[in-house]
């Protein structure tokens, strides 16, 4: 995918995000600044909130202090602006969440259809286009049902493609998978970063983090507690809390 | 199979052997096999389904038993006593009620078009099955076979009793009919004799069944109640005797019981001989109704040959029979018959002459065979001369099947098998015309299933049926007249109430339940409490409202028709079950679907048309036709409010004069209606449950 500006503006700015669950103070200061076309892989223990920090960028969660700025635009209680932001930024959740009554051809091309008020032939030529990236071209006319876990990733990666979005937040897109699927999702995530895409991606698989990720940041417990290159962040982390995380994972 | 080209196994080495060292299992690749079959037959299913424990097989039995039993029951008594003629003839009733029958027409024409539609939408969804086609066409054959075999077979003949006085036994009596008056045919011929077969006496006599009048049906009950009374003297007699096995168990109040019953018990002499009956010879006379001159006379003598008169033309006519001794004449060519009334309006004839004359008519129907003449009734000196009407001259005894065929089930299936046959026609043409359509008319996208073209018509129809029907029965502007509601009844306003209650309670109940999700507290609450008062009241409270208080609140809401009056209050209480039920489907929708959609950017209102309701009703869709089975049972309450919907009609006919009572039969008929309608709507949702990703869940 080519990409005609290679701007030194960040897409993504957050200030001093913070957020609570009732009582339960889960963001706490969050700043971060993300560049077009950078993979970012957050990285922390559950219950660390990064899952929370990528929803509120595209507001499926509510931020209650601080700035989150995306492709110029501020989220706050203006319903056009999240409209506007979430045009923009496509969503991989880590159960799919595929429409099980619509055709994988319909789940891909109903969002350009009643968003973008795409012609339905354009949806769909584009839906095939996607469905061969993520190499499942001849899936278009089965349910979400009929298909794998594996497939059911690589059809959520193309439905969230299919609005030609600037951002792709990814939520543990592998997590659900059985071991021989992770692969064929990750495959599609390389290939989507090589593209140049904008990436903001929660995982546990490390491996994709050191050979995809431009940075990783390591959440816990609400904070960022630390960031770096991949190579400075696996082979000499700083914080305690990071040396002990890694050493428990590897 | 092919050996891999793995090494072969080391000589020693066992599979999952001592050594803890990685064993390959396989070097062979398995064969693939296909299952073993071990069912066969069906003696092997019901040994694995119905008697695999003996808990299991206990169960069977039972179930088995009661199922036999009541079925059996009901059957028996539907072919040997039940009096169908109260269906057959008021069957134009049970369907259309007083539909005006100018308008008739549009009652066939919608039947047909939603039989085209129907066949239409099955040939798009769904493939009739080779076994499927030749069982309708069995059916349907056995439906022209019936009548045929009926009119075949020869009709039963009528007992007539002749006396000199009244027929007296127990506490009933019949007083002599001299004159008996009937319809016929002309051309037909009546054949009278005496020769009722009565060598085993009363035995033969109890067995008698055939139409009798009341006379005759006197004599045949006297006789199976002597018979009774002297087999249970003879078994009481039997267990008081001193050397009867049983005697030393019967306690001293048993020997009490029973000789006090035996002292009740007298068994009188035969009846065959306390009358006589057929001992003298009978002098009758045959008279034309209206004219009272003599077709023919005689006696009729036991064990002569039975006398053929032939009947001169149609209309009334009366068989004298004055009686001496007492006698039991059987006739053929005398049958049942029913009087109706109608009104009819002037016809005039193109030269300007009037050939029938407007007003009230009577004719007489017989019931056999619908024979009608509109003969006025024959009078003898100023007194009516009593008829063969239903109610005395009824099939009595223990009916055969035969009998039953030929006097109930031929006339009702040459009844309705015109309809059904045009019918059964428009569907296969719609079956076809579907199937053709998919063949010959292009398909606008590529890449769609070879009958999309064809389900695409089918859902356009189908939504458009409801709207069919409703502006055919009811009329529309000056195209159509406006039909009074007033008269719609039977099976058509069964199914218009439903038909309306469904199609308008649904939008409002799934903004009902819709309303009590949304986070507005006003409209949440305001959709709460409508929900929780509707289902509060019982439906015939909320039909009682929209009969008698509606008009009290504004007036000129009184004008508007019954029927109207109760479709909106059944729409308004269905909306309420609705949305219960649709609230139970969007609670099942996963939440991550609402966010997906949302993070796809989709508005709050597309989120719900177009993820979270298709979703929801999907979920619901048995519960949704369990709720409209039941509202299409339930339209039955209208009956209440006096509107006469099946169950009003049923209500209606049974208190007829001709029919007074006739309970069982006509609930019988109006229960299978309502269940062969019911079972088709419950087949319909299981199709739509396992169609479009109802079938892939499934996988």
């Amino acid at each position: 995918m080519e990409t005609e500006v290679t701007a030194r503006e960040p897409i993504i700015v957050c200030r001093g995000v913070n957020k609570w669950f009732g009582e339960f103070h889960v963001l706490r200061d969050v700043s971060v600044e993300v560049m077009p076309q950078e993979v970012v892989v957050i990285i922390g223990p559950s219950g660390s909130g990064k899952s929370t920090f990528i929803r509120c960028i595209n507001r499926l969660e509510e931020h209650q202090e601080g700035q989150i700025i995306v492709d110029d635009i501020e989220l706050g209680h203006d319903v056009r602006n999240v409209a506007a932001i979430r045009r923009e930024i496509g969503m991989v959740f880590q159960q799919f969440n595929l429409f099980p009554h619509l055709t994988v051809m319909q789940n891909i091309s109903l969002a350009p259809i009643n968003v973008r008020n795409w012609a339905r032939d354009r949806a769909e030529e584009k839906a095939r286009e996607l469905l061969k990236r993520v190499g499942i071209p001849e899936q278009a006319d089965k349910y979400p049902g009929q298909l794998s876990g594996g497939q059911q990733q690589r059809v959520a990666i193309a439905r969230a493609l299919a609005m030609e979005p600037k951002i792709m937040l990814f939520d543990e897109p592998t997590s659900a998978l059985d071991p021989e699927m992770i692969k064929e999702v990750l495959d599609v995530m390389k290939e989507l970063a090589r593209s140049g895409m904008t990436m903001l991606v929660v995982t546990h698989e490390m491996g994709f983090a050191r050979e995809v990720a431009d940075r990783v940041l390591f959440f816990d417990q609400g904070r960022i507690v630390e960031t770096g290159t991949p190579e400075h962040f696996f082979e000499s982390p700083q914080h305690p809390r990071t040396k002990l995380f890694l050493s428990q994972i590897l | 199979m092919t050996p891999l080209s793995d090494p072969q196994p080391p000589q020693g080495a066992t599979p999952g052997g001592a050594d803890a060292r990685a064993a390959v299992v396989y070097y062979d690749e398995p064969p693939i096999k296909p299952p073993p079959n071990l069912v066969a037959g069906p003696l092997a299913w019901a040994r694995d389904n119905l008697f695999s424990t003996p808990t299991n097989a206990l169960l069977t039995l039972i179930a088995g038993a009661l199922t036999i039993g009541a079925v059996a029951g009901i059957v028996n008594w539907a072919v040997s006593q039940g009096n169908w003629y109260i269906i057959i003839f008021n069957l134009r009733q049970f369907m259309v009620g007083r539909y005006e029958p100018e308008a008739e027409w549009r009652v066939v024409l919608t039947s047909l078009i939603a039989a085209f539609i129907f066949g239409f939408a099955l040939a798009s969804w769904a493939r009739v099955s080779r076994r499927t086609a030749l069982l309708l066409v069995a059916l349907i054959a056995l439906v022209f076979v019936i009548p045929l075999i009926a009119a075949a077979l020869p009709l039963p003949p009528t007992y007539l009793s002749a006396s000199a006085d009244d027929i007296a036994s127990g506490s009933s009596t019949q007083p002599p009919v001299d004159q008996f008056a009937f319809i016929a045919r002309g051309g037909e011929t009546l054949r009278l004799e005496l020769a009722v077969d009565l060598s085993a006496g009363d035995a033969d006599l109890q067995t008698l069944h055939s139409f009798a009048d009341p006379g005759a049906n006197l004599l045949r009950a006297a006789a199976f109640n002597r018979l009774r009374d002297q087999a249970r003297v003879a078994e009481i007699e039997r267990l008081l005797a001193e050397d009867a096995p049983n005697a030393r168990t019967l306690t001293a109040n048993q020997r009490a019981a029973l000789e006090t019953e035996r002292g009740r018990l007298e068994v009188s002499d035969p009846i065959t001989e306390t009358f006589a009956l057929n001992q003298t010879p009978q002098s009758y006379r045959l008279l034309r109704g209206t004219t009272q001159e003599i077709v023919a006379e005689g006696v009729l003598e036991a064990g002569s040959a039975p006398v053929e008169i032939a009947l001169p033309e149609d209309g009334w006519y009366i068989l004298e029979k004055p009686g001496e001794g007492t006698a039991l004449i059987r006739v053929y060519g005398i049958y049942p018959h029913l009087e109706r009334t109608f009104t009819r309006s002037e016809t005039v004839d193109e030269t300007g002459t009037t050939t029938q004359s407007a007003g009230r008519f009577s004719q007489f129907v017989r019931l056999t065979d619908e024979f009608t003449t509109e003969e006025t009734r024959p009078r003898i000196d100023g007194d009516n001369v009593p008829m063969a009407i239903i109610i005395d001259l009824q099939y009595r005894g223990d009916r055969t099947p035969a009998d039953w065929l030929m006097l109930y089930v031929g006339p009702f299936l040459d009844g309705v098998n015109d309809a059904l046959l045009w019918m059964l026609v428009a569907g296969v043409v719609g079956y076809y015309a579907a199937r053709a359509a998919d063949r010959y008319l292009p398909s606008k996208r590529k890449g769609r299933s070879a009958r999309a073209v064809s389900q695409r018509f089918s859902t356009w129809m189908l939504s458009a049926l409801p709207f069919i029907i409703f502006l055919l029965i009811y009329g529309f502007g000056s195209v159509l007249p406006i039909t009074d509601t007033r008269r719609w009844g039977g099976l058509m306003l069964t199914i218009m109430l439903t038909m309306v209650g469904v199609l308008a309670s649904f939008p409002l109940g799934v903004l009902l339940a819709l309303g009590r999700r949304s986070a507005l507290p006003a409209i949440r609450v305001a959709s709460t409490l409508y929900i929780e008062f509707v289902r509060g009241v019982p439906l015939i409270t909320v039909l009682f409202m929209a009969q008698l208080l509606v008009p009290l609140v504004n007036p000129s809401l009184a004008e508007v028709d019954n029927v109207f009056r109760a479709m909106v209050g059944i729409l308004l209480f269905s909306a309420a079950y609705l949305a219960e039920n649709v609230r139970g489907g969007l609670q099942a929708v996963p939440h991550g679907q609402e966010e997906a959609a949302k993070a796809l950017g989709l508005a709050g209102w597309q989120v719900t048309l177009l993820i979270t309701l298709p979703q929801a009703l999907r979920y619901v869709i048995p519960a949704l036709v369990g709720q409209f089975i039941s509202l299409f049972k339930d339209t039955s309450l209208v009956a209440i409010v006096g509107l006469l919907d099946l169950t009003g009609i049923a209500r209606s006919t049974v208190a007829q004069t001709e029919f007074l009572g006739l309970y069982r039969e006509v609930y019988l008929f109006i229960g299978i209606l309502y269940f062969v309608f019911s079972y088709v709507m419950a087949a319909i949702s299981r199709r739509l449950e396992a169609s479009g990703s109802g079938a892939a869940r499934r996988v």
